[in-house]
């Protein structure tokens, strides 16, 4: 029992800044990732490269960003002042060194604290940054943020910064830059910077209205009840629309050109500011949640210093505009009360139609109501016990806790998998829900099924949604069902759920399809596990001998030791993205509404035949 | 929108797969597997997968002995990857239509609906039939099964229509399938009209007897429907018996429909009764005093005593659906027939000319002693060519080229069959093969023949009981209106425009029942037709109200309004038949504002005497008051625009008088000719001005 440890000088390690990044990287970057996940690191690295060069944007410097994306090659040229040349070196690798400290130069930016890029560096097995200012050009190249090569040069090119980079592939298993993901983010930066172009992969993305391009990239335009509301005054933008068909509220919020995904003060100002204004101007005291209620809105600000929760910058803290100014809180509510305020009595018929939003939703509240006991004797039932769900210890909805982004719940079907998954689960970060059979197809239902239906009710409450998004306990919503035909109708069923209550999970990139090996391939010596008939191919032509094949047609077939390499570090998901191009109504009648002679027509047309014919030699 | 998603993602293929895609993706995926193998039977013979994996495995396991049904389950389970309950529940299925499982044990009632008892207890066996029809491993293609240990059939090798003998019914993803069994012997009748080049038809029977209209069959085709009904008599006074019930239904669902037309007022019965022992009998028990015709009406018209049945033929045929009719089914599956003994007595030629050629070649081997010249021959090859040697001369009685194996074959032969070998006795055999070859190859040049031969037999054998069940005759037209009982009470609220039986506080119009339906006229000309219901809004300043039935489409309608605020004022009188529910007719122009001065109705041959009165003006020197006759004027349509019966403001019109109508026929005549000889205004007919 009495051993006794060596705890003297040795033990206390003072770290050397790459080390400490690349040894608790979630400080810097969040999650690590294969770029699956549009939170994932590798779009962190680039954003903080970005990051610095929209802030040159800023300062009215360079109208134009080049970025190159090969899988998984990054390179990244701006056309701004270029970094001092003599201290090229020091900005990308010396912690606590950069140019906005001196607020007077950077007064309302993001990466203030000039971390960012040297986390980019340590990070990458290959970095080089080159900056070229009044003909020359100083280029430096490191490794895994090691110092490997400095040069300098005479050079005709534009004044800027270039850099490019390659991240870890020890860090960042398998990743792939996904071009969705990246042309999302940067739509988000161009319709923050209105005259910046940004261009990608030689695609020019570019935006005239801001927020407004904003709203109408995020949804589908018939959907929205009224034309967006645009508002703008200094340091301030907001945009605001209500949807004909969602539910709940949306929201997207930006400090000095950075996306807020948690909100923050500025978002909490606007949603108050928001009902506060709409009260006084019909003279009614609505509802806040009737009144709230399918809002679709961005709204964006600029502050002097801004204070982050954490260092991915998600959720503004801070509570004033800056030293000295008026609190954020009163800033918004000042604007929106005077600048709304005008808007709707300019704009009679979309206050009208706000009305009418507001007067259904509370009609729709208080048919709810009558099923509301049912729902609270439920609601109670399931907070002193879910019994749908084994939990986790990590939420993502505890901001404290560091791996909260890796916070998932399965939901699995039936007895096929929870057993399993269950047991080679990490219990830190991964919940499992278990559906019965086929849950119900909720299109074209009303929200009172998912009071109703105990299934979907405890769903609900495990994921935790009911009042708000900003609740959600789980970052990744993962639907494990067998890739069988039950399995993909018990799939459509779960997207057709969420798509029709809970819309803005899927677009926040929350749910997302666990895939699981088709074959199992192995021979005396190893076992391989395929998800493609190619790689099946592959493996059998690779090597020689005989293989016995395994076709997985249920998680039921996988045991849990085999099932702790599908749900682990390797995990393999397909995030479920809405395309701008359906909307989400044609969507859902089409496949889950009735039948109808298009739909006969559309099957028979595509119909999939899928035949085993007999081998020649098993005939004999 | 679909297509759309798909050139995205062709665009760059490496992206991410948006969830219109996935959509697309999966909804395919479910789709075709319920379609092509769950819901939908394949043309070919006639079966669900789940049914032909159940026959197949209880000819897997058929060893003359009835197996337990839950044994036969599990062996289908390792062809069907699915739940026990849905295979046991298929094969009940299956037995209960009494064609090709030999049962044993409860199998459930067809008639009450029981159960059958569990898969434990009950056993099956294949029936003659089946064994005789269904399988025939040689003519059979095979494929592998879903977890690659095993063979199955891809079709069994049916010899007769047994799909449009058993029917079929499945709800598949986006299309589903009905197709009603027929008789047996029909269907065999058809298929030899068939083949014999001869018209044929072909109309469902049901297990369950009772009786069909087959008017609107359509061949079974989409859009097709039949009536059909319980065979429904008098019992007794005040009872009646129901004795066969229709397709579909149980004694206990139909119970339960009479039951529900009960409780709703339809029907008025006392009690009711299931006596069914091997027969259905279900009594229906009368009030004193209730006629049984107009009863058995009500049944017909309200319970399930009669149901509608729409048939939808759709099945399987290259792995993809279509939509057929039950006639091209029994020519397809009758050519399909032909060609499965074509095949059959191919192989069996084949068989024959074997063993005709091996007989032959020991018959050689042996009389000729060849066997004696390879005594001293060293190697293998040396014996084979030596023994071919000795075969030559007589290779051109052989119908077939001499192989090695052959050869080798004739080396096996034992000792023991060498010395016995008896010379008549092989030929005997040799004459009997040759006759078989002759026989077979016959039915072979003639194998229309021999299907007309093969179906005849059929129909020999297992036809004698299967007579038909369902009489087919024309049933007349319920007027339900007409039968319903008229439980509902009518009213109004004019003022407010409102109409319906919830209406308690208001005008009563007239008992009604809820098949009814309403004909409105409100002040502003507007004239509707919607269903009694407890509350109906029509419009304000409700006119006239009544139930709109075949009496009163008899009725005529009088009318003078105005066109538009302060226009011209018009007649008519007009009929009203042929509307669409719940759309509104305008009885004026249209134009706004319009309004009607006055309004009533006339049986056919009466006429209202109406005064006109106009507004007084100081320029007017005409009379400010005059008569009009309605019999003047021709009956038209509701849409006709009418005649003018004065520019001039009216202030009111008065009723005056209703004359009966006979005593002015000629008088309507005259001015019939007269009016269209003074058409002012041309080409529009209705605008006919008369003169006072």
């Amino acid at each position: 029992m009495a051993t006794t440890s060596n705890y003297t000088e040795e033990n206390i390690k003072s770290l050397d800044w790459r080390e400490h990044i690349r040894l608790r990287p979630g400080m810097y970057i969040g999650k690590s990732g294969d770029g699956s996940s549009p939170d994932d690191g590798i779009y962190v690295l680039l954003k903080e490269i970005i990051d610095n060069c929209v802030d040159e944007f800023v300062m009215g410097e360079g109208k134009v960003i080049d970025i190159i994306i090969n899988d998984d090659f990054v390179s990244v040229r701006d056309f701004g002042r270029g970094i001092p040349i003599g201290k090229v070196v020091d900005v990308v690798s010396k912690m606590n060194t950069g140019g906005k400290y001196d607020t007077r130069a950077f007064k309302k930016s993001v990466g203030l604290n000039g971390v960012g890029t040297k986390a980019v560096n340590a990070l990458s097995s290959s970095f080089l940054v080159s900056s070229t200012r009044d003909g020359k050009t100083k280029s430096a190249n490191f490794e895994l943020g090691v110092l490997t090569n400095e040069d300098l040069d005479q050079s005709e090119a534009k004044n800027g910064t270039y850099v490019e980079f390659k991240p870890d592939q020890s860090i960042f298993k398998n990743y792939k830059y996904r071009l969705e993901y990246v042309e999302k983010m940067i739509k988000f930066y161009v319709y923050l910077n209105p005259g910046l172009t940004i261009k990608l992969n030689g695609t020019k993305f570019k935006s005239e209205s801001g927020l407004k391009d904003l709203i109408e990239e995020q949804s589908n335009v018939q959907d929205f009840l009224y034309p967006i509301i645009h508002l703008k005054g200094e340091d301030i933008e907001i945009a605001i629309t209500h949807s004909r068909t969602q539910y709940s509220e949306e929201y997207y919020s930006f400090v000095n050109g950075q996306y807020t995904v948690q909100g923050g003060t500025h978002q909490s100002a606007f949603r108050e500011a928001f009902v506060k204004t709409i009260r006084d101007f019909f003279g009614k005291n609505y509802e806040t949640s009737d009144i709230r209620k399918s809002i679709i809105s961005a709204i964006s600000i600029k502050v002097m210093e801004p204070v982050f929760e954490s260092q991915t910058k998600t959720k503004l803290g801070s509570t004033e505009m800056g030293k000295g100014l008026k609190s954020v809180r009163v800033f918004i509510n000042d604007f929106v009360k005077q600048k709304l305020d005008n808007y709707l009595h300019k704009y009679s018929d979309i206050a009208k139609s706000i009305q009418n939003k507001i007067i259904q939703a509370e009609r729709e509240r208080k048919e709810l109501s009558g099923i509301r006991k049912l729902a609270r004797e439920r609601a109670k039932k399931a907070s002193l016990h879910n019994k749908k769900l084994r939990d986790c210890r990590v939420h993502l909805n505890e901001l404290k806790k560091d791996n909260r982004l890796d916070s998932t719940i399965f939901i699995t079907e039936g007895d096929s998998a929870s057993g399993s998954i269950t047991k080679s689960r990490n219990v830190n970060t991964q919940a499992v829900f278990s559906l019965r059979g086929k849950p119900l197809n909720s299109f074209g239902m009303t929200k009172k099924i998912v009071y109703e239906n105990e299934e979907f009710n405890l769903l609900q409450a495990a994921l935790n949604i009911e009042n708000s998004m900003e609740d959600l306990r789980y970052n990744n919503i993962v639907i494990a069902t067998d890739a069988d035909v039950d399995g993909m109708h018990i799939r459509l069923l779960i997207i057709t759920f969420f798509l029709q209550f809970y819309p803005e999970l899927i677009k926040n990139g929350h749910l997302y399809i666990l895939q699981t090996p088709i074959f199992r391939v192995r021979n005396k010596e190893k076992t391989y596990y395929c998800y493609s008939e190619g790689e099946k191919n592959d493996i059998i032509n690779s090597s020689k001998g005989k293989f016995e094949i395994t076709r997985f047609k249920g998680l039921g077939e996988i045991s849990p030791n085999e099932f702790k390499n599908f749900i682990g570090d390797d995990i393999k998901l397909d995030p479920v993205i809405i395309d701008k191009h359906t909307t989400i109504e044609e969507l859902l009648k089409f496949y889950m509404g009735k039948n109808t002679p298009d739909r006969q027509q559309f099957i028979i047309e595509n119909l999939k035949v899928e035949l085993d014919l007999i081998n020649e030699n098993l005939n004999d | 929108m679909i297509e759309n998603d798909e050139n995205i993602n062709l665009e760059h293929s490496d992206s991410l797969t948006k969830v219109g895609g996935m959509y697309k993706e999966w909804f395919l995926d479910y789709a075709s597997y319920v379609i092509l193998e769950r819901a939908v039977p394949d043309l070919m013979d006639g079966l669900k997968p789940v049914q032909r994996r159940i026959l197949h495995s209880m000819f897997d396991l058929e060893d003359g002995r009835y197996n337990k049904v839950a044994n036969v389950v599990g062996h289908t389970m390792q062809y069907h990857p699915h739940g026990d309950a849905s295979i046991s529940d298929a094969m009940v299925q299956v037995g209960q239509k009494e064609l090709l499982i030999d049962m044993q044990g409860n199998w459930g009632n067809i008639y009450t609906g029981d159960k059958a008892a569990a898969s434990r207890y009950i056993e099956a066996r294949l029936s003659k039939f089946a064994l005789e029809v269904v399988f025939n491993p040689k003519t059979t293609d095979w494929q592998l099964s879903y977890d690659g240990r095993k063979k199955e059939p891809i079709h069994l090798p049916v010899k007769f229509p047994l799909l449009l003998a058993q029917g079929a019914e499945g709800i598949a993803v986006g299309l589903s399938t009905k197709i009603l069994p027929h008789n047996f012997n029909e269907l065999i009748n058809g298929s030899i009209n068939y083949l014999k080049g001869r018209s044929f038809k072909l109309f469902p029977d049901f297990q369950t007897g009772g009786s069909i209209d087959i008017k609107n069959y359509n061949d079974g085709n989409r859009g097709g429907r039949v009536k059909v009904r319980a065979l429904v008599e008098k019992y007794d006074k005040n009872i009646i018996i129901i004795k066969e019930i229709p397709y579909g239904t149980t004694t206990a669902s139909l119970i339960e429909s009479v039951i529900k037309a009960s409780e709703k007022g339809k029907i008025k019965i006392k009690k009711i009764e299931d006596n069914t022992s091997s027969d259905v009998e279900v009594l229906v028990y009368l009030p004193s005093g209730s006629s049984m015709q107009k009863s058995i009406d009500s049944l017909y018209a309200f319970t399930q005593c009669e149901v509608s049945i729409s048939p939808l033929c759709c099945i399987i045929s290259d792995n993809k659906p279509q939509f057929i009719g039950v006639r091209d089914i029994l020519k397809i599956s009758t050519d399909n027939t032909k060609g499965l003994l074509k095949k059959e007595l191919e192989i069996q030629l084949n068989e024959l000319e074997s063993q005709w050629h091996t007989i032959s070649l020991e018959r050689i081997f042996i009389e000729n002693r060849i066997y004696r010249n390879i005594e001293e021959k060293i190697t293998w090859d040396d014996v084979l060519s030596t023994i071919d040697n000795g075969l030559e001369p007589f290779k051109k009685n052989l119908k077939r080229n001499v192989t090695v194996d052959d050869i080798k074959k004739l080396t096996e032969i034992p000792i023991r069959k060498i010395s016995k070998f008896d010379l008549n006795k092989v030929k005997e055999k040799l004459t009997n093969i040759e006759v078989n070859i002759e026989e077979v190859k016959n039915n072979l040049n003639h194998i229309v023949d021999y299907t007309i031969q093969y179906f005849t037999h059929l129909k020999k054998h297992y036809g004698k009981e299967k007579k038909r069940k369902t009489i087919i005759e024309e049933f007349d037209d319920l007027d339900k209106k007409k039968i319903s009982i008229k439980n509902q009470k009518l009213y109004v609220n004019k003022e407010e425009g409102f109409i319906g039986t919830a209406l308690k506080k208001n005008d009563f119009v007239s008992d009604c029942s809820d098949l009814d339906d309403v004909i409105v006229f409100t002040k502003d000309g507007i004239m509707k037709v919607v269903k009694v219901d407890s509350k109906v809004f029509i419009g304000k300043d409700i006119l006239h109200v009544s139930l709109f039935n075949s009496e009163s489409k008899q009725k005529i309608y009088n009318l003078i309004y105005t066109d538009g605020k302060k226009g011209t004022s018009f007649i008519k009188r007009f009929k009203v038949s042929g509307v669409i529910r719940d759309k509104d007719y305008n009885l004026t122009q249209g134009k706004e504002l319009s309004k009607i001065l006055y309004f009533s109705v006339n049986n056919i041959n009466e006429a209202d005497v109406v005064t006109v009165y106009l507004r007084k003006k100081p320029s007017l020197r005409k009379k400010d008051k005059f008569e009009q006759d309605f019999g003047d004027l021709i009956i038209k349509g509701r849409d006709s625009k009418g005649n003018i019966v004065t520019k001039d403001s009216i202030r009111k019109v008065s009723y005056k008088s209703r004359d009966s109508i006979s005593k002015k026929d000629n008088e309507v005549k005259n001015i019939e000719v007269k009016d269209e000889q003074q058409v002012s205004n041309g080409s529009d007919e209705t605008q006919t001005s008369l003169k006072f």
